[in-house]
């Protein structure tokens, strides 16, 4: 059975039961208050029939004898004058009348039911918070499991894989401070925190800075590079603090040397390959032949497959599809509410991370043409479009 | 779906109710029994019907259903189980919901527990109930739904959380209680519009609206007394009383209330002040509405607020002109229909409650102009502010009040009809003494100013008043110990009632008095290891700590307190952040009860100079709530008086005691 059927089944039971009751009393003669009255009558002349044979009796006398005949009789007079109303109302209850009630209590349901159909919401189940974190992975409700992943951290805090399956929700849901601070604490539980650990934390601070590299991120990613020498990301990421740090001469050799050591057909070769083309025209040197581009994905796409992967109670496809969601709600979100600049940023980011370079494309121009007026607002879209190489117009 | 299903019953209800009032009171016009006959049965149905809506929206607070708005904006999911359930309540929509709920409760015990009433008055008064309930669930159901659901997929996953002030346990019962107050009210009202309807008003009619509306009105003191205990421990700055325009508001329906408990004991006993006492009963429900109207609509915060988002607003005001002018209306066309009454000498038993009831109805207008004056004047002058503070009530409501406590105890002494004033105060002449001996002490030895003295000389006039009344009455002291005994256990419970809650009102103001008068209070910022002296303690303070509760976290201050050099208690004060989103920050005060009075710490901010600690010595403040308690407990032992059992005839020979109308 449907939840519509077995709603509109409970409505009925509902309506026939206010029914049963309020029309039931229409059905029987309303002999109530007369078959009373006639019995008070008969008590209470039966009272005065023992009263009289007491007095005569002499056991109660003067007074009070007095007093309690007056009582009774002004009782008996009450009953009387009772029972006769009840009988003239009796008479007095007409076809007309009851025909009105009937009709009256006919039209309750109907009145209700249409007031019901404009103010309710028909049918839809209740959403209680326990039952919605239970179903949290069947409706690939991100927010539901970060906040599942959540309560069961509290229990055990000193769990490293808990804190490094919350961080990378926490990005996807973009409270970055949480997601730092998730992977801060991953790294200092783990024993021997590997380098794509420190990777990972040294990104999500790098995106809470909107793409400047801070010291503490320098630090991390040096930390990765000295468990892991040669790592691609975190070579790449200290190159690209040099340059902000206004060392373009050594940057420009290290990346060179990075994009050396790529394989073509790795994923952020192509923009790797864009930053040592842009280096060189800057510093007007000859750059290197660049052999084929496998993607046009930039390093920010292998970041967040590394975050996927410590997602792990959830299947691949799951991940994806959880990811899509958030950012269709979030698209959604942006549409009713167009000023939010830090929305835009994070939806071009995640569309571009998507693959999807078109809608991401589109995002900017949108977004563009919202902060049209806003110089502020729009250097960062020029800032975030250039990270992420995208084109802006 | 138990949400849905709990708003469509909501709906239901709302149908439900206006057939209840349209079916009955036709047919009462008609004179159709059939039709009268329906009333009780439509008010039975439309109390399950408001009930399980009430139910519905519990569950989905207890089960932190955010789908529900309602639900989401005032719980928390880590809130504890209580104030999940009193959530509930605990805002706008949820507590309209319980009101209406109350009013169907009320409702449902008239239809059940008055068969003896005649039947077209039964008729006429579940159907004027109906109508007001109707007017309330037409409010809810259209602008003030509990049941506005969140669209699917933007369903959060927290709630906002309640306001942090009302998760305690003195404020889960404030509302329930003083709405059974207000809405007893009602019934007296229905009875009233009732009786005008039929042109009929005798003493049977005074024997049935009195238990209800000493129910109504032993439900209201109790509500204000928890909402001012509440002040007193809560808010951390030690009053109990504010003269503020939410708590005037539940006080002017709780004066007009105990003026008509009294002018109603006239009409059953007199069968005189009849239209008064039907006006009595419509202005007292009419101060339940504008007090609710008050806090409900918003309009005490602001004139300007109320008109800038008017619908709620603007519908309430609507039922109070229905009400309020309907019923001034029907009175003014049908108040001569009631039959001309019986007289009375000035010094008498009625003359005293009438002065009783002048002077209350007088100490009534003057709260409700004090209150309402603000509102006008902002309204007149376009957004002007003007404060009418504690000075002006202190001084209007005192005078008013001082002549009510010093006639108190001599009005049970006087007899019916004619009375006389002598030996009425000639019987008080022991209770006069201890009061003077009491205010001169009181000045002599404890440096009372006159002021002080004579408030505790009133407050024990009334107190020893109504227990010489009491022992005289029994006969304590004049007749064998065993005769007085037997007397105090065959009193009845209406006496027992008079005796308590008159008593109440003098502890009241004794109370009122020592802990205003005697009041010390030391406000400093502290640093850790220092100390304060304060009515012969000591308190010092020792440093902070944080902790955490269920839903809150909490900055603690631990105390030390010394007499004499002694240490005689450790203390912790707090200051709580609630989770959500409403960071208010509450107190939660240390409260020390000794014989002659509460110590009490409150915290404040921490700045450079220190811990900001506001440290109070309330003398015989208890004093307040055992006065208040006693009124309750009075107006309950009122209620199982068996007189008070509905329909059920006052006994003159225990012969008649055999009738069958039980």
């Amino acid at each position: 059975m449907s939840d519509a059927t077995a709603f509109w089944l409970l409505v009925g039971v509902m309506i026939a039961v206010v029914l049963a009751w309020l029309l039931a009393p229409m059905l029987r003669r309303p002999r109530r208050a007369l078959d009373r009255a006639v019995y008070d009558l008969a008590i209470y002349r039966d009272q005065m029939r023992e009263l009289e044979t007491e007095i005569a009796q002499g056991r109660i006398s003067g007074e009070a004898a007095e007093k309690a005949r007056n009582e009774i009789a002004r009782r008996i007079l009450a009953a009387d004058r009772e029972r006769q109303q009840a009988e003239e109302r009796l008479q007095a209850s007409g076809r007309g009348g009851m025909l009105a009630a009937i009709l009256t209590a006919l039209a309750v349901p109907v009145a209700a039911v249409a007031i019901y159909m404009q103010v309710g919401d028909p049918a839809r189940p209740d959403l209680p918070l326990e039952r919605r974190l239970a179903d949290a992975a069947k409706n690939d409700d991100l927010a539901a499991l970060v906040k599942k992943a959540e309560q069961r951290l509290a229990k055990e805090p000193d769990n490293p894989r808990g804190w490094m399956a919350l961080a990378p929700a926490y990005e996807q849901l973009g409270q970055l401070d949480k997601a730092i601070e998730a992977w801060r604490k991953a790294i200092e539980l783990t024993d021997k925190p590997s380098a794509d650990l420190y990777n990972a934390y040294a990104e999500a601070v790098v995106r809470a800075a909107n793409g400047r590299i801070p010291e503490q991120a320098v630090k991390a990613f040096a930390k990765a590079q000295e468990l892991s020498p040669g790592d691609p990301m975190s070579r790449y990421y200290l190159a690209m603090a040099d340059l902000q740090a206004g060392k373009r001469e050594k940057a420009y050799e290290n990346l060179k040397k990075l994009l050396a050591d790529l394989p073509p057909q790795a994923p952020a070769h192509a923009a790797v390959a864009r930053q040592v083309q842009r280096l060189a025209q800057a510093l007007g040197k000859q750059a290197p032949a660049i052999t084929a581009q496998a993607s046009g994905a930039a390093p920010m796409n292998d970041a967040v497959r590394q975050q996927m992967q410590a997602m792990r109670n959830a299947s691949p496809q799951e991940r994806m599809a959880m990811i899509r969601s958030m950012v269709e709600g979030l698209s959604e979100r942006l549409k009713d509410n167009p000023d939010d600049l830090n929305g835009w940023l994070r939806l071009i980011r995640a569309r571009k991370v998507l693959g999807e370079a078109d809608k991401a494309q589109a995002a900017l121009a949108r977004a563009n043409e919202i902060f049209a007026n806003n110089e502020d607002a729009r250097k960062r879209l020029a800032a975030l479009a250039a990270q992420l190489g995208i084109a802006s117009q | 779906m138990i949400v849905e299903l709990g708003h469509f019953a909501l709906v239901l209800a709302l149908a439900v109710a206006l057939y209840q009032t349209f079916v009955p009171l036709y047919g009462a016009a008609r004179n159709d029994m059939r039709l009268m006959e329906m009333a009780a049965p439509a008010a039975i149905v439309q109390f399950f019907l408001v009930a399980f809506s009430f139910a519905a929206l519990v569950h989905a607070y207890v089960n932190s259903d955010f789908s529900v708005l309602n639900v989401f904006q005032n719980s928390h999911s880590a809130k504890p189980f209580l104030y999940k359930i009193t959530g509930a309540w605990a805002n706008h929509e949820g507590s309209m919901l319980l009101w209406v709920l109350v009013m169907a409760a009320f409702t449902l015990a008239i239809a059940v527990f008055s068969g003896n009433l005649p039947a077209s008055l039964k008729a006429r008064v579940l159907g004027v109930q109906g109508a007001i309930s109707s007017a309330f669930l037409l409010y809810i159901n259209t602008v003030s739904s509990p049941f506005v659901r969140i669209p699917e997929s933007r369903v959060p996953l927290e709630g906002q959380g309640m306001n942090p002030l009302l998760q305690d346990p003195a404020l889960a019962m404030h509302p329930p209680m003083l709405y059974a107050g207000y809405v007893g009210f009602s019934v007296a009202f229905a009875f009233a519009i009732a009786a005008l309807l039929e042109g009929k008003v005798d003493s049977a009619w005074a024997r049935w609206v009195r238990p209800w509306t000493l129910a109504a009105w032993t439900f209201l003191t109790a509500g204000i007394a928890l909402g001012s205990w509440w002040a007193y421990y809560e808010l951390g700055w030690g009053g109990w009383w504010f003269w503020d325009p939410v708590e005037n508001a539940s006080f002017m329906p709780w004066l007009a209330g105990t003026a008509l408990l009294h002018s109603a004991i006239v009409v059953e006993k007199r069968n005189a002040l009849k239209t008064w006492t039907i006006l009595l009963a419509l202005i007292t429900f009419s101060l339940s509405l504008v007090g609710m109207f008050l806090v409900r609509s918003g309009v005490l915060s602001s004139v300007h607020a109320f008109a800038v988002d008017p619908e709620r607003g603007t519908f309430i005001l609507a039922i109070l002109a229905f009400f309020i002018g309907g019923s001034l209306f029907l009175y003014a066309i049908r108040a001569h229909a009631l039959k001309l009454e019986g007289s009375f000498e000035p010094v008498s038993r009625e003359g005293s409650l009438v002065l009783n009831n002048v002077l209350l109805s007088a100490a009534t207008a003057a709260v409700f102009i004090g209150t309402l004056f603000p509102l006008a004047y902002e309204a007149v002058t376009g957004g002007g502010k003007i404060t009418v503070g504690a000075p002006y009530f202190n001084l209007t409501f005192g005078i008013l009040i001082i002549p009510l406590l010093l006639i108190l105890p001599l009005g049970p002494l006087l007899a019916w009809k004619r009375g006389k004033l002598k030996a009425a105060l000639s019987r008080l002449k022991v209770s006069a003494l201890v009061a003077a001996v009491v205010a001169i002490l009181a000045s002599l030895l404890a440096g009372a100013s006159i002021k002080a003295a004579l408030g505790v000389g009133v407050g024990t006039w009334v107190l020893v008043g109504a227990l010489q009344e009491w022992a005289g009455r029994v006969m304590l002291f004049r007749a064998p110990l065993k005769v007085a005994l037997s007397r105090i256990s065959s009193m009845p419970g209406h006496l027992w009632a008079m005796t308590l809650a008159h008593a109440g009102v003098g502890l009241i103001v004794l109370g009122a008095v020592i802990s205003t008068a005697w009041k010390s209070e030391a406000i400093n910022a502290m640093q850790p290891g220092q100390k304060v002296e304060i009515a012969g303690f000591e308190v010092l303070y020792k440093g902070d700590r944080q902790a955490t509760g269920p839903n809150y976290l909490a900055e603690q201050s631990l105390f030390e307190i010394y007499r004499n050099g002694e240490k005689i208690a450790e203390e912790i004060s707090e200051k709580r952040t609630f989770l959500g989103s409403r960071s208010m920050p509450t107190t939660e005060v240390a409260l020390l009860h000794y014989p002659l009075g509460d110590l009490y710490i409150a915290i404040g901010d921490k700045t450079q100079m220190g811990r900001t600690v506001r440290i109070y010595f309330e003398p015989m403040i208890y004093l307040l709530w055992l006065g208040a308690l006693m009124m309750v407990f009075g107006g309950f032992i009122g209620l199982m008086d068996r007189r008070f059992r509905v329909g059920v005839a006052e006994r003159t020979d225990s012969r008649i005691a055999a009738q069958p109308a039980e």
